[in-house]
């Protein structure tokens, strides 16, 4: 349904240009979810914009790429066109819901205002269709939360109220920029439900953006990880978890925290930072934070390549060498060198 | 809420004692006997005498001044020396001109400042931004007096479309009183246009890049709606705060635009009694303008506060 | 700045002395000779128009100062010191009850028009709205931490306000006294305009509008030379102050949308900051 080829988006900054997307390529189908994981930093939030064009322009431009959807290039299209198809065929939902609705009106109205934008309808007829939507992102009381500021409601209310603005027009795509972030435990859980049934009511697909494998490991069908504007593995959450091929994926894993870690174990935080990307790295983009770095890593950048049914990796290592150094690594640290690594702490 | 509303008018009164003795103490700025000044050099001892207990200048300071106060609060702002009138009633007479000059410059200043600051974020990425910025610094740099006489040399010698002197009351003949006033407003509103019209682009700006901005173009919202409906009404909010600003600039420029226009306002009282020493006269304006000053930031912190739902003060 | 340096240097090459009264040059158009022309005086404008830009400079340069200092001193203990900080906010409160141009006015009518009287003047109009921007620049540096560990390792007061305090509130001090030099020009103008000024054989940029008022049909280019030199050196000011403050904001370095973020608390002083404006 959607098919991203070859998108680049570059920032034009006052350091130079930034690759914020570098040639990406990936594809969606109907009713599929799929999950964009990277460190903030690696390009996400960019990617998630750029499919709908919301980012600034300039500085961010497309030098190259198409956004396939529905057999049109949504790059292409004009910004008359484009407002057709935001809110209407692919929707969108963001981090933060409190800074994400208009602080000065009431929920009504910004409700109301979605439904219209896309179907001719009355108030009245759209006020009624607002309810509708509140009751079904699980709002117990609709009318008093129409008549409500957003500051005036909890966190979760106002992730609802943003997934209800979003549904309003039946797009047949969501996008959601890390919904729950910004939320408590308990309430990204109630979130993260709500999206999946309101998936299987309407048969919509989902990009899920998020920094947190947990998230996409529990809805996703399929797992991108992102590191600095390139996809770095790409397959199914199995793929991902148990046949990890890419030392970046890797490195993820280890820095969640797990139920089932006990004293002996660690968090392993990724060392240094994500690159600069006004100037990556020759190479590899992850070679300088690469535990299992080598001089080759540095002469060409890995490209990604099938070592599965739909699961790609960008690493020079193939999977043998790969699990024998992985092995070798943990023999390593868990041998007593503790000094080299200390007390690790989450990366997000 | 009401509390609030309480709480600013009580603290108003510390500010509103400072502003009665600043006025009462300009009378005493002056260097020499005031009596002397106000009849000059050559005048009778005798005549002095008496204009000193008629002004209550022979009391020990402080007593001037709680009498003077007491006075000034039932309203009783005192007689010119020029004319023997109530200073109350020569400012009453005066009133409707500054009120409608002001008035109809504000308007015209919104006018004008909305629709260039919704044009210079609207189209905030081309070269029309550093024009705008360019405009509305000239506009702050401009001296009001300077306009004047240009608009004055452009209109009655070039091009006698509009009057360059006088003034119809608006309750006599709306449109001609409106026709008649027009320059002098358009010359505060240009002044003012400026530092409004960049206030309310910045506020523009920061609400263009607020996420609700990205949710309102992500409904499909069309650009012009979202910065109409969402981007104007962040913005203008903050912006209520410049009118406060403003009415300060629009008073100081009242009193040179109606100068030079002749209108027979405030300002052209406040100019002819300085030229006359007619100091009560001065004091009473001076201190009438001051708390009409207060009162209108007063009236524009509520405003504030009603209009932004998120500030509630309880 | 070449208003600055041709008025600082002018004596030396001015062809015409700005106050020689040549009776059979009255109101004579522009020519090579005099370049703006004469007045009703027969007096060489060009040269009247520079010698006016000393006057200007001398009262603006001085009330930035003497304003820029004294705000400064009052914002700083003000801000610091909680226990004046209310009696001191109540008096600037008071004085900013005016508008600025009307209070110069009142003191001046007062006190009489001469250039002390008129530096005097304009400096306790302007003054009291430095102290505010500085006070609330202080409460800001006051936050931060390393203020308050100066205090807990035992600084004393006067160490921490003019060693740790002062040198972080720099940048405001600077942008707000070139917006208040720019101010205090444009005031000058119109009380000298207004005949309320600097006696009228003194060359000020007001005072030859004043003048040139009364031969506005017959020798326009009197009204416009002086006028010119007024919004020139205003606009320059500021110019320089906004691009001084936008040097200072750390966010305005983003390359395109260099939009500003304003809190709420730092609304009122950004109004005032933006461009010097009274008349």
């Amino acid at each position: 349904m959607l098919k991203v080829n070859h998108l680049k988006a570059y920032i034009d900054s006052i350091d130079g240009i930034v690759k914020a997307v570098d040639d990406l390529t990936f594809s969606i189908g109907k009713g599929e979810t799929i999950g964009i994981v990277g460190e903030s930093g690696s390009g996400k939030s960019i990617l998630a914009q750029s499919l709908i064009q919301l980012n600034p322009s300039p500085p961010v431009f497309y030098p190259q790429g198409e956004i396939q959807f529905e057999g049109r290039d949504l790059l292409k299209l004009s910004e008359k066109e484009l407002c057709n198809i935001r809110g209407n065929e692919i929707s969108m939902i963001f981090q933060d819901p409190l800074s994400s609705l208009n602080p000065i009106f009431k929920i009504g109205r910004q409700l109301v205002e979605a439904v219209r934008a896309h179907h001719r309808m009355t108030r009245r007829q759209a006020e009624v269709k607002a309810l509708s939507l509140l009751k079904d992102v699980g709002i117990s009381q609709p009318e008093r939360c129409m008549k409500s500021y957003p500051h005036e409601l909890s966190g979760g209310m106002r992730q609802r109220v943003m997934i209800a603005i979003a549904l309003s027009g039946h797009p047949k795509l969501l996008i959601a920029d890390e919904p729950t972030t910004a939320l408590d435990v308990t309430i990204q859980a109630q979130i993260l439900e709500l999206l999946t049934r309101l998936q299987s009511k309407y048969g919509t697909s989902i990009i899920i953006i998020t920094h947190d494998l947990g998230v996409v490991a529990r809805l996703a069908d399929r797992i991108l990880v992102m590191y600095s504007g390139k996809i770095v593995e790409e397959g199914t959450a199995e793929d991902i978890f148990y046949r990890t091929s890419m030392p970046y994926t890797w490195s993820l894993l280890r820095a969640i925290p797990s139920l089932k870690l006990t004293l002996n174990d660690r968090l392993v935080s990724i060392p240094g930072q994500p690159p600069d990307l006004a100037s990556p790295p020759q190479g590899c983009n992850f070679y300088p934070r690469c535990p299992f770095a080598s001089p080759k890593c540095r002469e060409a950048e890995p490209v990604l390549k099938e070592i599965g049914k739909g699961h790609r990796a960008a690493c020079i290592l193939d999977e043998e060498t790969f699990e024998s150094r992985k092995k070798e690594l943990e023999k390593k640290e868990s041998g007593g060198s503790m000094i080299s690594n200390g007390q690790g702490s989450v990366t997000s | 809420m009401l509390r609030y509303v309480v709480n600013r008018i009580v603290s108003l009164l510390p500010v509103l004692i400072i502003v009665s003795i600043i006025v009462f103490l300009i009378i005493h700025l002056t260097p020499g006997n005031p009596a002397t000044l106000i009849l000059g050099e050559e005048a009778s001892p005798t005549s002095i005498h008496q204009l000193e207990e008629k002004l209550g200048l022979n009391q020990p300071i402080v007593v001037q001044y709680l009498d003077w106060l007491k006075k000034m609060v039932t309203g009783d702002f005192g007689q010119s020396v020029y004319s023997s009138e109530p200073v109350t009633h020569m400012i009453a007479a005066n009133l409707g001109p500054t009120f409608s000059l002001m008035v109809f410059a504000l308007i015209l200043t919104l006018i004008i400042a909305i629709p260039m600051a919704v044009i210079a974020v609207w189209k905030r990425n081309t070269i029309l931004d550093p024009i705008f910025i360019s405009v509305s610094l000239l506009g702050v740099s401009i001296p009001a007096f300077w306009l004047a006489i240009l608009l004055v040399l452009i209109f009655a010698v070039a091009l006698p479309v509009f009057p360059v002197a006088g003034y119809v009351p608006l309750s006599r003949n709306f449109l001609g009183g409106l026709y008649h006033l027009f320059l002098p407003a358009f010359i505060l509103a240009a002044v003012e246009t400026g530092l409004v019209a960049r206030m309310l682009r910045d506020g523009m700006l920061e609400a263009v890049n607020q996420n609700y901005t990205k949710t309102a173009r992500a409904k499909g919202l069309t650009e012009s709606t979202v910065l109409l409906k969402h981007v104007l009404a962040n913005a203008l909010i903050p912006t209520t705060t410049v009118i406060g600003t403003m009415v300060a600039g629009l008073m100081g420029g009242t009193v040179i635009v109606e100068t030079i226009f002749t209108i027979p306002g405030i300002g052209q009282l406040l100019i002819d009694s300085i030229y006359r020493r007619d100091y009560p006269v001065i004091q009473g304006v001076i201190l009438f303008i001051a708390v009409v000053y207060v009162l209108v930031n007063l009236i524009v912190d509520l405003l504030y506060t009603l209009l932004d739902p998120r500030i509630r003060y309880d | 700045m070449i208003i600055l340096v041709a008025s600082v240097t002018s004596s030396v090459w001015l062809p015409h002395s700005p106050t020689l009264i040549e009776p059979d040059q009255r109101l004579q158009g522009l020519s090579l000779q005099h370049w703006f022309g004469t007045d009703n005086f027969g007096r060489d404008v060009f040269a009247r128009t520079i010698a006016a830009a000393k006057v200007s400079f001398f009262i603006g340069a001085s009330v930035a100062l003497i304003a820029t200092v004294m705000g400064t001193l009052v914002g700083l203990l003000s801000g610091y010191f909680k226990k004046i900080d209310f009696l001191v906010m109540r008096l600037i409160d008071g004085m900013m009850a005016f508008p600025a141009l009307l209070l110069a006015l009142a003191l001046v009518a007062a006190i009489g028009g001469n250039i002390t009287n008129i530096i005097i003047a304009l400096t306790f109009a302007f003054f009291p709205q430095m102290a505010r921007v500085i006070r609330s620049a202080v409460l800001k540096v006051k936050q931060i931490q390393f203020v308050e560990a100066a205090k807990t390792t035992g600084t004393g007061s006067g160490t921490i306000l003019f060693f740790y305090i002062l040198p972080n509130v720099v940048s405001p001090i600077i942008v707000q006294g070139t917006f208040t030099f720019a101010k205090a020009i444009l005031a000058e103008a119109a009380l000298s305009f207004l005949g309320l000024g600097i006696s009228p054989t003194i060359p000020t940029w007001g005072n030859m509008l004043q003048e040139a008022q009364n031969y506005i049909t017959i020798a326009p280019w009197l009204c416009i030379f002086p006028g010119l030199a007024i919004v020139t050196t205003v606009l320059s000011l500021n110019i320089l102050g906004d691009g001084l403050r936008d040097a200072f904001d750390p966010h305005s370095r983003m390359k395109r949308s260099g939009a500003q973020r304003l809190s709420n608390k730092t609304k009122r002083e950004t109004i005032n900051s933006i461009g010097g404006r009274t008349v």
